[in-house]
């Protein structure tokens, strides 16, 4: 099985935009195009789209802080190049990022992965805000005794 | 300053200047007088939280606090202020191996330190002691006793890996408490040491070292030394700029604690016309190796790196190629986007060890006595057949696991480490310091740190600085 490769936006982005329909490419908007990612790529999840969408507006809010808007809209048009052209979280870390951190951010570890369950976006995951919340630790797996 | 003379000045407030200070203040008369010149400031751990929160801090020179020399080649990172790197390191702390400081007799590669692991052992010991360090009972390395505190708790796929290969592969012996201790928390797995939410690695302002707090020392920040003066063999002065101000200091004895490419080059700006000061510039060599697996989920570990591996780092293959160490990553990114694998795989930082190449080095910079430069050309070929080997190998070390497939990432551009511009050696035509990290020219100069390291260990370097500096000093006093 072939691995996240890290693409270049050279490469990837270009010939993502070449094949992609100018309107409709500009015309959805970036948060849209973020919550359809997270929709796709977590597809065997019960996930409800208005999830999604609170930490995506959490999640880019704090990820765009700082930034100028020329580095914002750069993002913006790879992330949007990216899903247009089907990159998923094996081939980009961008992609991963924004997945991960979501999972991270809900309940859907908490719930031991069990894909059955609702997955309800709790808090923006951050360990310095809120440590010891490492979902694969010990504190949620503790050692049976032998 | 409180005194015209000191009986010893010290540059930096890291590791390497605070367990020196350590050992020489037990030994020191109740009247002995200590200076010690920190270019930084105090950034108290709560600050660089709220900073790291995104809240505003009080301290004003937090910004300041951080350092990336970016030489010729490659970066190289460190921290400035109280404390040094113990402000960003994650705390890993393996020994080295007996073998690291025979290089040259056991496998013909570069050189031998002059001293050996026996003679090192009790100052591990007793730094270990004073890390409060969590480890396991069997090591590959001989030690006596047990650990300060018990070891972290292993993850599933660890477990299989340390049932297979006994003590070549261990819960990584680390700064990170695995128990309250000493006014530190336990880790928690955080994953983001470098300024840990919890406080649980030792750091210098949480050691309760007692050195700062000594009367005999007088500390004083802002102050970045940048040259010595030298006369007939010995060093009579230190230089320092503070407040925009060039100021000197006397005293019987100096020793150097900053970093390897600052303390190299405070001795170029000296006049030291010793032909190996500054050269062999190094640090390990690294990358990411993700292992996928079909049906295990890796779960349980208590902290950030769970394990080291020894499988592929000593035997007579460092006749070759260089020695690896494997740490096993517990950071929660480490996860697949595949329904029913979502933990399934382990996450192992592939560690090599390097060489010293004289190509690659530190040096003065024209008009500029405050800036060192950094040249650094290339990585061994030794290391790099110790890369394509552990390729070749790795499969079949991790053939106790139902492996999926196996992907390299790219090589990390730095460990974190600075390493070897003041190598230590039997004689000055072989290195800078002697196996007290004495000047072999300037006999009242210590010069500490990992800049004195003969080899390049896969070993992570702050354990086995601080012990060298303990060694140094309860040998010197």
């Amino acid at each position: 099985m072939e691995r996240r490769k890290f693409l270049k936006i050279a490469g990837v982005g270009v010939a993502a935009v070449a094949v992609i329909p100018v309107i409709g490419y500009t015309a959805l908007p970036f948060n849209d195009i973020a919550v359809n990612i997270i929709l796709r790529e977590c597809e065997s999840l019960k996930i409800a789209r208005i999830e999604a969408e609170k930490f995506v507006e959490d999640f880019y809010a704090q990820v765009f802080k700082g930034r100028d808007n020329k580095s914002i809209l750069e993002f913006k048009l790879k992330l949007k190049s990216y899903y247009f052209a089907n990159i998923n979280s094996e081939q980009s870390e961008m992609v991963h990022s924004l997945v991960r951190n979501f999972l991270l951010s809900s309940d859907f570890f908490r719930n031991k992965m069990d894909e059955s369950k609702p997955v309800k976006y709790v808090y923006l995951y951050d360990p310095y805000k809120l440590a010891c919340a490492n979902p694969f630790s010990n504190i949620f797996y503790p050692a049976v005794p032998s | 300053m409180k005194y015209d003379k000191y009986d010893l000045i010290v540059a930096g407030t890291g590791p390497a200047s605070t367990f020196f200070l350590k050992k020489y203040l037990s030994k020191a008369s109740p009247s002995a007088k200590v200076l010690v010149l920190e270019r930084g400031y105090l950034h108290p751990h709560s600050e660089r939280l709220k900073e790291k929160r995104g809240e505003s801090v009080s301290d004003p020179n937090l910004k300041n606090g951080y350092g990336l020399v970016r030489g010729s080649g490659k970066g190289w990172a460190y921290t400035i202020g109280f404390g040094g790197s113990t402000n960003c390191w994650f705390a890993c702390t393996p020994r080295f191996l007996p073998s690291d400081f025979k290089m040259k007799t056991l496998y013909g590669v570069a050189n031998d330190w002059p001293l050996t692991y026996d003679e090192l052992e009790p100052y591990y010991a007793e730094t270990e002691e004073l890390m409060s360090i969590s480890g396991p009972e069997q090591t590959p390395f001989p030690r006596k006793g047990p650990y300060p505190l018990p070891p972290h708790s292993l993850t599933t796929v660890d477990k299989i890996l340390n049932e297979k290969y006994g003590n070549l592969y261990i819960s990584q012996p680390t700064g990170r408490a695995s128990r309250p201790t000493n006014g530190r928390s336990a880790c928690c797995a955080s994953g983001v040491c470098g300024v840990c939410p919890v406080n649980a690695k030792f750091t210098v302002e949480n050691s309760n070292l007692g050195v700062y707090e000594d009367e005999r020392v007088e500390l004083v920040f802002g102050a970045q030394v940048y040259r010595l003066e030298l006369q007939n063999n010995v060093v009579s002065k230190i230089y320092f700029k503070k407040d925009e101000k060039e100021q000197s200091a006397s005293a019987e004895v100096f020793a150097l604690g900053t970093h390897a490419v600052s303390n190299p080059h405070i001795l170029l700006n000296s006049g030291d016309t010793n032909q190996l000061t500054g050269k062999g510039l190094g640090e390990q060599y690294g990358l990411q190796a993700v292992i996928y697996l079909d049906g295990i989920p890796n779960l349980g570990g208590s902290t950030w790196v769970t394990a080291n591996g020894y499988m592929l780092y000593d035997g007579d293959h460092r006749k070759e190629y260089a020695a690896c160490l494997m740490e096993s990553n517990n950071s929660p990114e480490w996860m697949r986007v595949e329904s029913g694998k979502w933990r399934n795989l382990i996450s192992f930082r592939m560690v090599f060890e390097d060489l010293p190449l004289n190509q690659n080095y530190v040096t003065t910079t024209p008009d500029n006595l405050f800036k060192a430069t950094t040249h650094f050309k290339e990585v061994s070929s030794y290391t790099l057949k110790g890369v394509e080997n552990m390729k070749k190998k790795l499969p079949k070390i991790l053939s106790c696991l139902p492996v999926e497939s196996i992907e390299y990432k790219s090589p990390f551009g730095t460990e974190s480490h600075i390493l070897g511009t003041t190598r230590m050696s039997s004689n000055a035509a072989e290195g800078v310091v002697d196996k007290h990290l004495i000047h072999h020219q300037y006999r009242n100069l210590f010069v500490l740190g990992s800049g004195s390291f003969t080899t390049y260990s896969p070993a992570n370097p702050t354990l086995t600085l601080s012990a060298l500096s303990l060694h140094a000093a309860d040998k010197s006093f």
